[in-house]
């Protein structure tokens, strides 16, 4: 199992080259960093600098979207950030949620999330590209010419379809290991049915941890559902809340969240923030699930079920406080049983 | 008088922070770099990598514009780059020329740049803005209130004027004392008819240098004369071939140069390089005039009459050969004269 973290760009600069360090150096294999340029700062600037002080460790933003960059802009800077690490940068992408959403836009279709996909592939390639808000083809002479490993978010049946016929792997934001393998099934049928070979295909599971006693834990990540909970609010609207397409266990929680959709009823200026209002339908049963919390056997065994169920890297979502213990805890008690 | 100097994108990423460190040893006061990400890397990236090797120079596009980055984009990678450097950012702006020419898209009006400045500006400082009637304002919490210091780039009467109503400082992309000396003048002017004290709005001459045999040095800038050309050329479009709204020091030069505007006559894949196809219609004499060439003495020499045309900074193109050398020849025997 590979394992990553996941920078919400709120940190100061000096302790998130500090902590990209403490990861390298603890047998992380990625650093991913959310990319929701207005709620916090410019992802790929800090990208650039914390790769400079690390040598091993993989990068990708967590999730890009299609819609928040110009493509030439956004192939420009995956393709930069490839050459100057030597080669270390994957792409994540998702159909846009916060980065979107807090300036009152939609997210972007499943369609236009597949071209940007080959978009960014072709262009970092090095080859030319010709897309619609472009009256000329962009072509770079310059990158490094190398294939940019792409994974899709995804949630519904539609988006799990895509993202085995399109990607490198698949990210899935929860720790629920029968949802997990619930998802990575529906990819892997989706790209098998393409005619891919699926067998190295990955799957990412990310949440936010707390390693100490289950009650602190689950005060700590309980902000975590409620940003599932807009996600699976939208394939509610969009499937009906009585729909056999997803799993009981992912749309339930929501059952007494108030709004339509994920437009509705969440304060995304609020988004990912601790003890916020946005949270006030979750439990803390569906915390334990989605999140890891408790004493580090607990990671071990939750993780070891992850596994079984077919999730290839666990990355921590390292937002609620004690970054540095909860990386220190994985490396000296976590890590080690999977290596 | 300061000093600073123009990155290419084509650079590697290890001679830009070299580079970048023997500058600021050198005593360079700021590190420009062009911002047109389809023809080079993406500069930011490399920009927020070189501030990690450096803790006086400042960073800045030398020039970005509105059209090639949404603007939330634009600022957030603004924002983050000072917040990252310890504020140590400016921003240098202008219509748009290379970046958004060769992938066929136009240039912002003066009005839409004005725009922009003011959006940049206040999305940097922590202001909420609605901008191009986007449904909800823009507002980032992160910057620590930061005060941008913004410097326009302008060759036309229309722009010079916008330059002195916005902007901290003018950016004048040739080297000729007496023109310079115009722009300045037309900038302050512009400012002063706005209700701007201007006793300390700053001028920037920026031009390629060569320090040693002139005629070597004519043939690695002649490329330069041949990139204010384009410019030159969109100003007779506009005003006319036989306008006196423009010196004719500035005009007459691209009498031999064919089509019309900046679009026509100039292939943008080759721009700013040596020996390039563009150059054809470029004199010796107006090379001279635009570019700084010959031994340092001639150097400290047409510097100090920039000086006393009101130039406050004389910013190098570092894109001519032997890059390495013009930043030492200047740390060692220009510079000094004006410290």
């Amino acid at each position: 199992m590979e394992f990553g973290i996941a920078f919400k760009g709120d940190l100061s600069h000096k302790r998130m080259i500090a902590l990209s360090r403490q990861v390298e150096a603890g047998g992380f294999d990625y650093i991913w960093f959310f990319d929701s340029h207005i709620i916090w700062s410019d992802a790929y600037t800090q990208i650039a600098a914390s790769m400079e002080h690390t040598e091993t460790v993989r990068y990708g933003p967590l999730v890009t979207n299609p819609k928040v960059r110009d493509w030439s802009v956004a192939a420009s800077i995956f393709a930069t950030l490839n050459r100057m690490s030597g080669g270390r940068m994957d792409m994540a992408v998702g159909r846009g949620d916060s980065s979107m959403r807090v300036m009152g836009k939609k997210p972007s279709t499943l369609a236009t999330m597949v071209e940007f996909v080959d978009a960014m592939k072709t262009m970092v390639r090095g080859e030319s590209f010709t897309y619609d808000d472009c009256p000329s083809p962009v072509f770079m002479d310059w990158t490094d010419e190398s294939e940019l490993p792409v994974w899709i978010a995804a949630y519904g049946p539609k988006a799990l379809k895509v993202a085995g016929e399109h990607g490198d792997g698949l990210i899935i934001q929860l720790a629920d290991p029968g949802l997990c393998q619930w998802f990575i099934e529906q990819a892997k049928a989706g790209g098998e049915a393409s005619g891919r070979d699926m067998s190295n295909f990955r799957a990412l599971a990310c949440s936010p941890v707390w390693i100490g006693d289950v009650e602190t834990g689950v005060k700590q990540t309980s902000w975590f559902p409620a940003v599932v909970g807009n996600h699976v609010a939208d394939i509610v609207e969009k499937y009906g809340s009585d729909t056999d397409l997803v799993p009981d266990s992912l749309t339930r929680f929501i059952e007494t969240r108030q709004g339509k959709g994920a437009a509705e009823g969440y304060d995304y200026r609020k988004h990912a923030v601790k003890d916020s209002d946005n949270l006030y339908y979750v439990n803390n049963a569906v915390t334990e699930s989605f999140c890891l919390v408790g004493p580090a056997e607990a990671h071990v065994e939750k993780l070891k079920k992850l596994e079984a169920a077919g999730v290839t890297q666990f990355t921590i979502y390292l937002t609620q406080g004690d970054e540095e213990r909860l990386v220190a805890e994985y490396v000296d008690n976590v890590i080690p049983h999977f290596r | 008088m300061e000093f600073s100097f123009t990155i290419r994108g084509d650079m590697d990423k290890s001679r830009v922070v070299a580079v970048c460190r023997q500058a600021e040893a050198a005593d360079f006061d700021c590190a420009w770099f062009f911002d047109t990400h389809v023809l080079w890397r993406d500069l930011y990236p490399q920009m927020a990598v070189a501030m990690e090797h450096t803790s006086k120079l400042r960073f800045g596009p030398c020039v970005t514009n509105p059209q090639v980055r949404e603007w939330s984009v634009a600022a957030s990678l603004f924002g983050a780059l000072a917040v990252q450097s310890d504020g140590r950012f400016d921003l240098g702006v202008g219509r748009g020329d290379s970046s958004v020419r060769v992938v066929g898209k136009r240039p912002a009006t003066v009005a839409r740049m004005e725009r922009f400045c003011e959006t940049m500006k206040g999305l940097v400082r922590g202001d909420s803005i609605l901008y191009d009637n986007r449904p909800e304002p823009v507002h980032f919490d992160w910057t620590g209130g930061y005060e941008m210091p913004l410097w326009v780039a302008g060759y036309g009467p229309k722009a010079l004027a916008a330059a002195g109503r916005q902007g901290d400082g003018v950016i004048v992309q040739l080297a000729e004392p007496s023109l310079c000396q115009w722009m300045g003048e037309a900038a302050k002017t512009g400012g002063e008819a706005a209700g701007r004290d201007m006793r300390n709005y700053r001028v920037m001459a920026c031009a390629p240098v060569w320090v040693g045999d002139k005629e070597k040095g004519l043939a690695q800038t002649k490329w330069f004369p041949a990139l204010v050309g384009n410019h030159i050329a969109d100003i007779l479009k506009w005003y006319g071939s036989d306008t006196r709204e423009v010196p004719e020091a500035l005009t007459a030069y691209v009498q031999s140069r064919e089509g019309s505007g900046a679009d026509e006559g100039y292939d943008y894949k080759q721009h700013t390089q040596k020996d390039d196809e563009n150059s054809y219609y470029v004199t010796d004499e107006t090379t001279e005039a635009f570019c700084l060439v010959g031994p340092a003495e001639a150097h400290v020499e047409k510097l100090r009459q920039l000086e006393a045309a009101g130039v406050t900074q004389f910013n190098i193109y570092l894109c001519s050969g032997e890059e390495e050398r013009q930043i030492a020849e200047y740390g060692e025997h220009v510079i000094p004269h004006f410290r």
